[in-house]
């Protein structure tokens, strides 16, 4: 049925696209010696503007600072134009100030790609805080998790110099994501996407009422939400909202954007390594959870919605249509499936309202989350498959004695060590937070539904701060302090520890000295190593976070649906 | 201000995780 | 020090080319080709006032027009949302009682359910067709029109958006009514100018 021709265009599809442009990716962001006089100039244009430090080369603990350097100056840029966008021009509609905790949390979501949204766009931001605050950091935020994917595959090959940071954030910011996103915009315009820098219309309706309708430069900021696994919407219901996303056809181009740079960053890294088996196997590890969980998540999200059951007058046909568009075709179809994509991948835009999923289905996106590596973030999404590595390497070296290896490299006690710091990390931050905020008014007086789909409403959103996805479960009363500050340092050290956990494990193996390749080698591109890697990933998800899963989603499953 | 307080706290936030990195390091070279 | 100069630098850089650049180029080729749709697909009328936006939901109420879908923000076009509710929820109940005896439905001519259920964005410009010719005798009987007439205009009105993937056709509320005004003499704004757009394909 048209469903299953959905999901198999929007994946497969994009799944075909990602391999040349994996090829692409490590062209930009890893010439090697062969480049040619073009691609060599454009990379001295780049040296030039960092200026003296453009040229040196980076070891692990040098990539990681100037990484964090240039993050922090990101967060502090563009929290001075939010916090000042009510003195600043291009406010046509006159916005004034954005409330200081909220520009905390909204800055340091931007800053983490999350783009964890507890304001809504057309209601609280000038089109200045749009465009050069928001905009901006889903430019810089994404080119530096693919920055990062390429300076830890560089690692991994025993080069002691991860690269250039300062390079290699404007390689993937001016060779990668600003192409891309001109294509993308000007189709998504061409699709009936507004652009326009005019204040919000005034309408009277066919009624005699008056009706305000916002809109904005929605085109160009909405193609590098997608593109870069930023997600944050320029309006608040992200794109349910027909400005944002006003037929099927950009709607299916917005589904592409979300896992493409993803699926094609495990191809970047695998060219990089010089191991494409092994990206493959690590690709097929990931299409085989993102697959589990779309059809999880149309499965369930088929049963009509629960609150008519009981009327006869209201026709129960297939599909719950609460927080729905009808555009975008049947409601298990898009919704659901963009669902799975949205949180699979750290992006966080929706195309329907999570929290009128039905209870599984909503639970497919919590899962997405908890995993953070199914495709994952642009760069961080394989990042973060490489600790599940590690990991999997590491028992599986046990399981069999021998020791363990990865990529000529012996993985000892050092890696295993920030390879679970980088796991339970997560997992810290996912269930303290949510513990605390179950338990206090902090979560409870904010929640817009009872029982346990309350309790889902907060664990969504310490899941999306933690895996910086940004979507949320958004009944929930998010703009108050408690939120705003507990979110946003989360979604700051969730982001960033993890990115530097990994670098560290890379940058140790780098010092060691290479292992020749044998027979008695653990492969890590067989299917056997694929069957141990999907093991791995969900043993240590479902200890992590199975019980919490029960309280919610689970629990509600069963008590309210079957 | 109130606005400086948590410009000062995410850098704060920034901070400490350069301090990991360097710790990190400093561990590893032992 | 000097990490923090070259972090200015790639800053400046990139404001200047991501935002600047981008942005400017985006709004040039969108307000150049399509102007329109770039300034929010408005629906004026002969008078010159703007009526609304093709793609964006607006309240009606008068039985000789078709009702959209339900809004959690009672269409407000400048903040849009979902009911977030979750789909076992009473209040989903309430209001689906609400609509039933808004729209007059029994057990032997049930309401399909998108009316009683509110759309993500709260804006949703679209029916299904089979909504919509649920509403034709309504309509029909109010404007006094026959309701095969209606149920025509419904038809002509009807589009899939998905083309061969999608398999329920759907119509535009507003387009329809502005349709129906054309045809009876009962709206008070006559005929409009609809923007030139074609439906679905980018």
């Amino acid at each position: 049925m048209d469903t299953i021709l959905l999901v198999g265009l929007v994946v497969g599809g994009t799944a075909l696209l990602s391999w040349p442009l994996g090829h692409y990716m490590k062209w930009v962001m890893d010439p090697g010696p062969g480049a040619g006089p073009r691609r060599r100039a454009l990379d001295r244009a780049f040296e030039r503007v960092a200026g003296r430090l453009g040229r040196e080369p980076q070891a692990w603990k040098r990539y990681t600072i100037a990484m964090l350097a240039f993050n922090a100056v990101m967060f502090l840029v563009a929290f001075a134009f939010m916090a000042l966008q009510q003195v600043l021009p291009l406010d046509p509609d006159g916005k004034g100030a954005v409330e200081p905790s909220l520009i905390f949390n909204t800055i340091a979501s931007f800053t983490s790609n999350t783009n964890l949204q507890h304001y809504s766009g057309e209601v609280a931001m000038s089109y200045l805080s749009q465009l050069f605050s928001l905009m901006w950091l889903q430019f810089v935020s994404a080119a530096t998790g693919v920055a990062v994917l390429a300076g830890l595959a560089r690692g991994l090959t025993g080069r002691s110099e991860m690269g250039n940071f300062f390079v290699d954030v404007q390689r993937a910011a001016f060779l990668l994501l600003l192409p891309a996103a001109l294509a993308v915009a000007t189709l998504m315009a061409l699709g009936g996407t507004p652009m326009t820098l005019a204040g919000a219309a005034a309408a009277t309706t066919l009624e005699g009422t008056e009706q305000v309708i916002a809109r904005g430069p929605v085109a160009a900021f909405v193609a590098i939400k997608q593109l870069g696994t930023n997600g944050g919407g320029f309006f608040g219901p992200n794109s349910t909202h027909p400005f944002e996303n006003p037929t099927f056809w950009t709607n299916g181009l917005s589904m592409i954007c979300i896992i493409l740079i993803p699926m094609a960053s495990v191809w970047m890294f695998g060219r990089i390594v010089g191991r494409m088996r092994h990206a493959a196997t690590v690709f097929g590890v990931m299409l085989f959870l993102l697959l589990a969980k779309i059809a999880g998540a149309v499965y369930f999200e088929a049963a009509p919605t629960q609150a008519f059951a009981g009327l006869p007058a209201v026709e129960q046909v297939a599909g719950n249509v609460e927080g729905k568009e009808m555009r975008f075709g049947t409601p298990y179809g898009s919704g659901p499936l963009w669902g799975a994509l949205t949180t699979s991948t750290s992006n966080g835009s929706v195309g329907a309202m999570h929290d009128s999923l039905n209870p599984v289905a909503g639970l497919m996106p919590m899962i997405g989350m908890w995993l953070n590596a199914t495709f994952g973030g642009v760069g961080v999404g394989m990042v973060n498959m490489f600790v599940y590595i590690i990991i999997a390497v590491f028992i599986a070296g046990m399981m069999v004695g021998r020791t363990p290896e990865y990529l000529n490299r012996r993985v000892e006690a050092r890696e295993m060590k920030l390879a679970a710091l980088a796991v339970i990390a997560h997992g810290f931050f996912v269930l303290a937070g949510t513990a605390l905020f179950a338990v206090t008014p902090w979560g409870v007086d904010t929640l817009n539904n009872w029982g346990p789909h309350g309790f889902s409403e907060i664990l969504y959103e310490f899941s999306s701060a933690s895996a910086n996805n940004g979507s949320g479960f958004e009944g929930l009363g998010d703009n108050t302090v408690p939120w705003n500050v507990a979110t946003g340092l989360v979604m700051l050290l969730n982001r960033y520890v993890p990115i530097i956990l990994p670098l560290a494990i890379a940058g140790s193996l780098a010092r060691k000295r290479a292992t020749a390749q044998s027979a008695g080698t653990l492969s890590v591109q067989d299917a056997t190593f694929g069957v141990m890697l999907v093991g791995t990933i969900l043993i240590i998800g479902a200890l992590t976070f199975f019980p919490a899963a029960a309280l919610g989603p689970i629990a509600e499953h069963f008590l309210y649906v079957s | 201000m109130l606005h400086l307080l948590y410009l000062l706290l995410g850098l704060a936030a920034f901070a400490a995780l350069a301090w990991l990195t360097i710790a990190l390091d400093r561990s590893e070279t032992d | 020090m000097r990490l923090l100069l070259a972090s200015v630098r790639v800053t400046a850089v990139t404001i200047g080319v991501c935002v600047v650049g981008y942005a400017g180029t985006i709004l040039g080729v969108a307000q150049a080709l399509v102007p329109v749709a770039a300034n929010g697909s408005l629906v004026s009328s002969p008078g010159g006032g703007v009526i609304g936006s093709r793609l964006i939901a607006q309240a009606f109420e008068d039985p000789g027009y078709f009702w959209p879908r339900p809004s959690a923000v009672d269409y407000n076009g400048a903040g849009a949302g979902g009911s977030n509710k979750s789909p076992t929820s009473a209040d989903l109940t309430e209001r689906a009682e609400g609509a039933i005896a808004r729209f007059g439905a029994t057990p032997e001519s049930p309401l399909p359910p998108e009316l009683a259920a509110a759309s993500g964005g709260g804006l949703d410009p679209h029916i299904s067709e089979h909504a919509a010719l649920y509403q034709a005798g309504r309509v029909a009987s109010a404007r006094r029109l026959s309701p095969s007439r209606v149920g025509a205009l419904v038809r002509e009105s009807a589009f899939s958006p998905g083309g061969a993937l999608t398999r329920d056709r759907v119509v535009n509320v507003l387009e329809l009514n502005l349709a129906l005004d054309g045809v009876s003499a009962s709206g008070a704004r006559g005929t409009v100018v609809p923007a030139a757009e074609s439906r679905g394909a980018p």
